[in-house]
């Protein structure tokens, strides 16, 4: 270990961090145990001693990729001096070693912050809370520590480093592993949450309630990073598409569905005390994929675009999922007492039963996946013959499956708790069914034929309706109690009830996602071409005339790009840039197509190749609808961010009207 | 019957056509998963079925013609043997530095793969290239 | 240099882990005494929220009559016997200047038909009656009359409410 350079230092912290994670561990449940208090606040203070060690660690990390130090083996492989600033920051999650090394820092940042802050809820688990946290990052720090280390020393030191994969040069790459980081980790303090309730013999479900917010941010960084991830792969992987059911992409979709199961099923215990085990189960579940998720991408045990490769370091994941499994599951059934519902079901059209169906739906569909992720590997072991299956297995179970929980979000808002009046709910129905009726009429006579696209614009419409309506019909209410004005109305109903309007946004964000998937996979058209220059290509009323290539350098890229005029109808409507960027570290070009993007769709040009006189070769693709797929998650972060921000006055006085304790005179 | 009973009923319900859909989906769109090798064995069981072949690249082998497009290149195994692919597609962007090659398509009576999906992994391809005695870099 | 650096957190590190050892630190035994959420506090909770609930989806059309009447008038009895019941006293050694005294009766009763008549209002949308907040906003200290103008834990002015 010398100390007379970064990488020494960089180790020895990492050791001590290691060991810091141990004590925190050992304090608090040997605390716990004797009910030490100075052991326990020990331990409080061992989880920010982690927050600080690790994040001297980043640090000097970010310190050594911004000041080109290749003396640290990993800065050598990731980057270079002649790389811009940001792409040298991004560098510190391009690999392995940094990427985990993210993990164990968020982890700590997340745990000393649920530590020491002050909770409505659930202050008496946090002891137990910040003991799971910090034995979840003493595996991280195993890894970091013998595995997988950042600080490994180059000598010679190179005089230059090899820069960073072309593939992450782009700003979708740079933001899309530290959102699904804080997606990952940000899961497991509901978990640590839920183990802390039992292990605290909790009957009340106070977990619940105390980690909401947390499981909406952890949700809301885990969508971000999922759509970047799209964006990436649709911008720079350049075919056409944005999705494609590979295996990682799939591990990051996994938790999703979970994670979106459980914070509706929470409602159900929070308001009706019911579904408790089914939450423990969901949670857990949803944890053991992130870790899974997370197990994936490092080790590369199914083939896929991401897989780094290194089996150890799989078979200590495995190690490391499989022993926190059986101890949640040791907990949940010694302690299956605390688990009893408090209600039942009492019809079966209430909003708990349509809960439940989402739930069922989503599980069912995360289920589905995951079977076809691991398919390859199960049937090899089983039968011998590896067997794997495309995308096709999984639209075929996603489109039925995601129309009807399209369908359902339109439903569910308008079922009250506990039972429904089925007379009730058709008249409600009444007014959003004919506009979707209306509106898939007129779809069907400009044209669109297809049954399962049209079905889906149909319910959509629908969907929008319902939500609209109840928008409309809160405020009417609202506006009835008199002295506001509309504006003040719609605001005021918002941010008195932040959970519901915030998800009642979320949902339609949601709706507009789907739109975009079903009209860019039900309608897409492409076509190939191989033009000189002034040659013209048609698809889909659009015409491109290809002007001819040009080379510039852009950052550390030579590149070589196609400049098209594009005219729509006859009308000329602007220019489109194809191109392939060529680096130093790289002998292979990447993609960046040219996209020209409308409300109505995208129209998507791929240059692949050219020849000496300038003949080259293009793939126009058109992909309707495409823009409100992203349109829907910048409203999906909004909804999730209003629905999670702390109530203001007003609203906790509406929710804590009940609880608070009467007025007492002394 | 009770309530909580129906909503058993309608669980089984919901779960049991989750599954069905599995299964049929499944069998329309799984495929044999092979190295050069096992699918040179299997010969004239596999021809005309959906198959994923898993293999390097002859290097040398590659020939791209940008009019049709057509990209035609040679799949080999550990022991030497070689399937013709051609792929009647884009040549991806990494081809000339892939060494394997995922090709998901159908063989054909006369041997040759067509394929109708071509993936490239390169051993390192976040890497580039790795420094030697190396074991947590990857 | 690095080394002083290095000697530099590890100070941070061991005080962080090491000064608790040395000072009894009752805040986190505190917190376990606090005793656990007792679940019959939260079936209280979710009592009120639901009649706020049930009174919403009915004006918003969702309840028919008959179901409205019968869930509004189970809450309501529910909810009158939590406010009876209620009078907790907190917990020992945690904040002894709130012990109460056991309120009487009858003002209870009436106190707690206005409480339910408060939340009814507030979820027909008539903004509350209540001038002031329930809770201080500084100390967080639950309010011990309606109106009250000054927190008697952390002597701030309570904001009226708009």
């Amino acid at each position: 270990m010398n100390l007379a350079n970064l990488n020494g230092l960089g180790t020895v912290l990492l050791v001590v961090g290691f060991f810091v994670a141990f004590w925190a561990v050992a304090a608090y449940v040997v605390g716990l145990r004797t009910r030490n208090g100075s052991l326990m606040a020990s331990g409080r203070g061992a989880v920010l001693a982690l927050a600080f060690v690790l994040t001297m660690t980043v640090l000097i990390l970010w310190g050594q990729f911004i000041g080109s130090d290749f003396s640290n083996r990993y800065v050598a492989e990731h980057s270079s001096t002649d790389l811009s600033l940001g792409y040298k920051i991004s560098g510190l999650w391009a690999g392995n070693e940094g990427s985990l090394l993210l993990w164990a820092w968020l982890l700590a940042l997340y745990a000393a912050v649920v530590t020491f802050i002050r909770h409505e809820e659930g202050q008496e688990l946090l002891p137990f809370v910040s003991t799971i946290l910090s034995a979840i990052n003493l595996f991280f720090l195993f890894i970091i520590n013998f595995l997988s280390r950042p600080f490994v020393a180059l000598s010679p030191v190179p005089p230059e480093g090899m820069g960073l994969n072309p593939l992450l040069q782009d700003p979708g790459m740079v933001i899309h592993p530290p959102m699904l980081y804080l997606g990952y980790v940000g899961f497991a303090v509901p978990f640590a949450f839920a183990m802390a309730s039992l292990l605290a013999n909790q009957r009340g479900g106070a977990w619940i309630k105390a980690t909401r917010r947390w499981t909406l941010v952890a949700w809301l960084f885990l969508s971000i990073g999922i759509i970047f991830g799209a964006e990436w792969a649709y911008v720079v992987l350049g075919w056409g598409g944005y999705w494609g059911w590979d295996p990682v992409e799939n591990a990051s979709f996994l938790p999703w569905l979970t994670g979106t199961a459980f914070f509706h099923s929470m409602m159900i215990q929070e308001r009706r005390g019911m579904l408790k085990g089914w939450n423990m189960a969901l949670i857990i579940i949803t944890f053991m994929l992130t870790i899974f998720g997370t197990y994936l991408t490092r080790s590369g045990v199914v083939a896929s675009v991401h897989a780094f490769g290194d089996n150890v370091l799989g078979m200590w994941f495995l190690i490391f999922m499989l022993t926190s499994l059986a101890a949640a599951l040791y907990l949940i059934i010694s302690r299956r007492h605390l688990l009893r519902e408090e209600h039942q079901f009492e019809a079966v059209v209430s909003k708990e039963s349509s809960f439940l169906l989402n739930n069922l739906i989503l599980v069912g569909l995360a289920f589905a996946v995951f079977f076809g992720t691991l398919y390859p590997l199960t049937s090899g072991w089983l039968t011998g013959n590896k067997v794997a299956v495309g995308p096709e297995y999984y639209n075929a179970i996603a489109a039925p499956m995601g129309t009807l929980l399209i369908l359902l979000i339109g439903i569910c808002p308008l079922i009250p708790w506990r039972r429904a009046s089925v007379r009730n709910l058709m008249e409600n129905f009444l007014y959003p069914f004919a506009v979707a009726a209306v509106i898939t009429v007129v779809l069907f006579f400009a044209g669109i034929r297809k049954l399962p696209a049209l079905a889906a614009f149909g319910i959509i419409a629908f969907v929008l309706a319902t939500i609209a309506m109840e928008f409309f019909r809160g405020v009417r209410v609202r506006l009835k109690s008199g002295g506001e004005s509309l504006p003040t109305a719609v605001w005021s109903m918002m941010s008195r009830n932040r959970r519901r309007w915030g998800g009642y946004t979320v949902h339609i964000a949601v709706t507009l996602i789907v739109l975009g998937i079903v009209g860019s996979s039900s309608y897409q058209v492409s076509k190939t071409y191989t033009v000189g220059i002034g040659q013209t290509m048609s698809l889909g009323g659009y015409t491109l005339t290809y002007k001819g290539l040009q080379q510039t350098r852009q950052g550390q890229a030579e590149v070589v790009l196609a400049d098209l005029d594009v005219s729509h109808g006859g009308k000329a409507v602007g220019k489109l840039r194809s191109q392939k960027e060529f680096y130093p570290n790289s002998e292979e070009p990447t993609t960046r197509v040219g996209i020209r993007g409308s409300y109505k769709e995208d129209l998507y040009v791929i240059l692949n190749g050219w020849e000496q006189d300038q003949t080259a070769n293009f793939k126009l693709v058109i992909n309707p609808l495409m823009a409100w797929m992203w349109i829907g998650w910048y409203i999906l972060a909004v909804g999730t961010v209003f629905a999670a921000w702390p109530a203001g006055r007003a609203a906790a006085a509406v929710q804590h009207q009940g609880s608070a304790a009467m007025a007492q005179s002394d | 019957m009770n309530k909580k009973t129906k909503v058993t009923l309608g669980v089984l319900l919901i779960a049991a056509a989750i599954v069905f859909l599995m299964i049929t989906a499944f069998g329309s769109s799984s495929m044999y998963y092979l190295t050069v090798d096992e699918a040179l064995a299997k010969g004239g069981e596999i021809t005309g079925r959906p198959v994923r072949l898993n293999g390097g690249i002859q290097r040398g082998s590659v020939t791209f013609d940008i009019q049709q497009p057509l990209l035609v290149f040679n799949l080999t195994s550990e022991t030497g043997s070689l399937i013709k692919v051609a792929y009647r597609g884009v040549k991806p962007d990494n081809m000339a530095q892939a060494t394997q090659a995922i090709v998901e398509g159908k063989l054909r009576q006369d041997g040759t793969f067509e394929a109708t999906k071509l993936m490239l992994s390169c051993p390192s391809k976040y890497e580039g290239k790795t420094y030697e005695g190396d074991q947590g870099s990857r | 240099m690095y080394a002083v650096v290095l000697a530099l957190a590890l100070v941070i590190v061991l005080y962080l882990i090491g000064r608790p050892l040395f000072r009894p630190d009752w805040d986190e035994e505190a917190q376990l005494l606090q005793g656990r959420v007792d679940a019959s506090e939260m079936e209280r909770e979710r009592v009120f929220a639901a009649l706020v609930e049930v009174e919403n989806d009915y004006q918003m059309n969702k309840l028919s009559e008959a179901d409205y009447q019968e869930l509004k008038r189970q809450y309501t009895r529910q909810a009158l016997e939590y406010l009876k019941n209620s009078a907790s006293p907190s917990p020992a050694g945690m904040r002894p200047a709130r012990r109460k005294p056991r309120p009487d009766l009858k003002q209870v009763e009436a106190e707690a038909e206005a409480e339910v008549a408060l939340a009814l209002g507030a979820a027909a949308g008539r903004p509350a009656a209540v001038p002031g907040s329930l809770y201080c906003p500084h100390c967080g200290a639950e309010m011990l009359s309606v109106g009250q103008k000054f927190c008697h834990v952390c002597g701030r002015p309570q904001r009226r409410e708009a």
